[in-house]
């Protein structure tokens, strides 16, 4: 197999969910002298991209994202130790959690992993998170983007907590915050002063894209 | 007034008296268990600080008070999300819905961890979760699920016993006449084939074993189908059942969490053998209970004969006006009132009852309420205001809700 048909072959595997054949072809495609970058670039993120627009075309669900996200990690495992720093993703870094008084985890642990299969450094808070804590690890990791996550009508109002809680640190021009969850819309996002919403998982990585763009400049 | 008679819950399922409807509690109108003890700051009857969710269809206060249709789940016989179990209270103030999703007998609740801020709990399902203390009722972060594997699923199954016998009334017999002497309509629990093991598995291993070992999930499934057939063959020799209720839970704002192909290969064949009993039982009413977006999935449980849905969550896209077009009166639609414009002022609720309401019952079978549980920022009045808007469009005179 030539060089370009074995990352082919792992944007394939990627996309179904093989985690055994994703690790076998980067190692193949390693020992070829593929490039790292490009076995990532055009190797394990395709995959993962086409998958999303499967998910978005209602072709792909659940199961078929994180068997994905499992081959996915599985690749990078075996990447990560060639892969130089300027190489390594760098989409973005996202705080996330649960908001205060909410302990729902499912939908935001599948955004977590989502974000990490596309090249985003993740920081997960868990859940019940205080408006402090996600303005604490806003700064002290330089996030990009605060994503937060409510299952419950009465939760939701903990959103404009954090919104004026990173205004008031003065992380409110330099992080951008998005919102999602059962009960929330874009109409919710916008009243509560989010910069961003997304309806589920897959969205969100596009979502938190878009932010990270607005807010380099980019 | 005429009485709400399992012969007139019929021919409203079957679109034979448009412009009817019945105005039913459990399991139609649910609460989330802080509401009904918060209303009671707000105007409501002390006695509903000590209703359970068990308790309303049996009849309780609540049925009485907002004069609920009478109907009658078979909350005693444990085919379904309880046996014998439902809000369990770890530590004073601290308590959590308790299910025990099929399993008899259940796990004995208890508390394994606590710190300053949250207990950590085994509830009556095996499932260790993390409950907040400051809260007096409690959705929890499950921590982990009582179905790792196969060895923990052979030790799970032996609580999936049809014959156990706390899964029926000890006096049958009594029980059995007092059912059958009531002229309302009876439902009973039938299970699910994904909201069950969902609980039993937790979401994300549940979803990568449908790759992994999809034949243990037929082995859960199959497990579930003998259960559930058991248990209706049994209870339908005895008694009068109207409909009957599939708890699924498969599906969030966006769509359901696995495919319409996955669905038909794994669920829908089940479905076929277990409503073919069920329809053996004189019962042609399938009420299924899926929160989130349905629209993929509500075409395929037509196809098999299940045909009242709930409780179309509008957060998530799903508009009953909508369903009614594109499916007509062969549906049965029950809730789709969109709980954030209730919950909002007098006018909204007016708004939004009378822009569905009316339309819904004269083109087809529907059952009004919320789009879920009904919420503890639900404010009581707009709540009594929703119940006598349904009642003046039934022609019924509105309630005095003072107390």
């Amino acid at each position: 197999m030539n060089r370009n048909a074995v990352l082919t072959a792992l944007q394939t595997a990627v996309l179904d969910g093989d985690q055994h054949e994703t690790g076998r072809l980067v190692q193949v495609a390693l020992a070829d002298g593929s490039p790292p970058e490009k076995i990532l670039s055009e190797g394990l993120i395709p995959g993962m991209q086409r998958l999303g627009e499967l998910f978005k075309d209602g072709h792909a669900f659940l199961p078929e994202i994180l068997i994905s996200v499992r081959a996915m990690s599985r690749g990078l495992d075996e990447l990560r130790p060639h892969l130089s720093g300027a190489a390594t993703p760098d989409n973005g870094t996202v705080v996330l959690g649960t908001v205060e008084g909410d302990m729902h985890d499912i939908g935001k642990r599948l955004v977590g992993m989502l974000l990490e299969g596309n090249g985003f450094a993740v920081v997960d808070l868990g859940v019940d998170v205080s408006a402090e804590a996600f303005t604490e690890a806003a700064r002290e990791h330089s996030a990009d983007v605060v994503a937060l996550s409510a299952l419950l009508t009465t939760t939701t109002p903990q959103f404009r907590t954090v919104v004026e809680a990173l205004s008031v640190a003065g992380l409110g021009e330099t992080v951008k915050v998005m919102v999602g969850g059962a009960p929330v819309t874009q109409a919710l996002a916008a009243d509560v002063g989010a910069d961003g919403f997304a309806p589920d998982c897959v969205t969100a990585v596009d979502e938190a894209a878009r932010l990270v763009a607005v807010r380099r400049g980019t | 007034m005429i009485a709400f008679s399992r012969q007139r819950f019929r021919e409203i399922c079957h679109g034979e008296r448009l412009g009817d409807f019945g105005i039913l509690g459990n399991p139609i109108h649910i609460f989330w268990p802080e509401t009904l003890p918060a209303w009671v700051g707000q105007g409501a009857p002390k006695s509903f600080a000590e209703v359970s969710e068990q308790d309303y269809g049996t009849p309780s206060p609540v049925d009485d008070f907002f004069a609920f249709d009478a109907s009658r789940p078979l909350a005693e016989v444990h085919s379904g999300m309880d046996a014998g179990t439902e809000m369990y209270e770890y530590v004073p103030g601290v308590s959590a819905h308790n299910h025990s999703f099929l399993a008899a007998p259940p796990y004995e609740p208890r508390v394994i961890a606590e710190d300053e801020r949250s207990l950590t709990v085994v509830d009556s399902a095996g499932i260790t979760e993390r409950l907040l203390k400051n809260k007096a009722y409690n959705m929890p972060t499950w921590l982990e699920h009582p179905v790792r594997d196969r060895r923990t699923w052979e030790a799970f199954k032996k609580r999936l016993d049809p014959d156990t016998p706390t899964r029926y009334p000890a006096d049958w017999s009594g029980y059995v006449e007092r059912i059958n002497a009531l002229d309302c309509p009876v439902s009973m629990e039938v299970g699910g084939f994904f909201g069950y093991i969902n609980m039993w598995v937790g979401t994300e291993p549940l979803m990568y074993l449908f790759y992994d070992d999809p034949l243990l999930v037929e082995d859960m499934m199959d497990t579930i189908l003998h259960l559930e057939t058991r248990m209706i063959e049994r209870v339908a020799a005895d008694i009068h059942l109207d409909w009957v209720w599939y708890w699924e839970d498969m599906a969030y704002r966006s769509g359901p969490m696995i495919g319409p192909d996955m669905v038909r290969q794994y669920m829908l064949p089940r479905y076929r053998k277990l409503n073919e009993v069920v329809h053996k039982a004189g019962v042609d009413v399938i009420y299924l209970d899926c929160d989130g977006n349905i629209e993929q999935l509500a075409p395929l449980w037509l196809e098999v004969g299940i045909n009242l849905w709930w409780p179309l969550e509008c957060a998530s896209g799903m508009d009953p006006v909508a369903l009614r077009k594109k499916y007509g009166s062969e549906v049965i639609l029950a809730g789709g009132l969109d709980k954030r414009e209730l919950m909002r002022d007098k006018a909204s609720v007016e708004r939004e009852v009378m822009s569905k309401v009316p339309y819904l019952v004269e083109t087809g079978p529907y059952f009004p309420s919320p789009d879920h549980l009904v919420p503890i920022d639900m404010p009581f009045d707009n709540f009594c205001h929703y119940i006598n808007l349904l009642r003046q469009i039934r022609g019924d005179q509105p309630l005095d809700f003072s107390v």
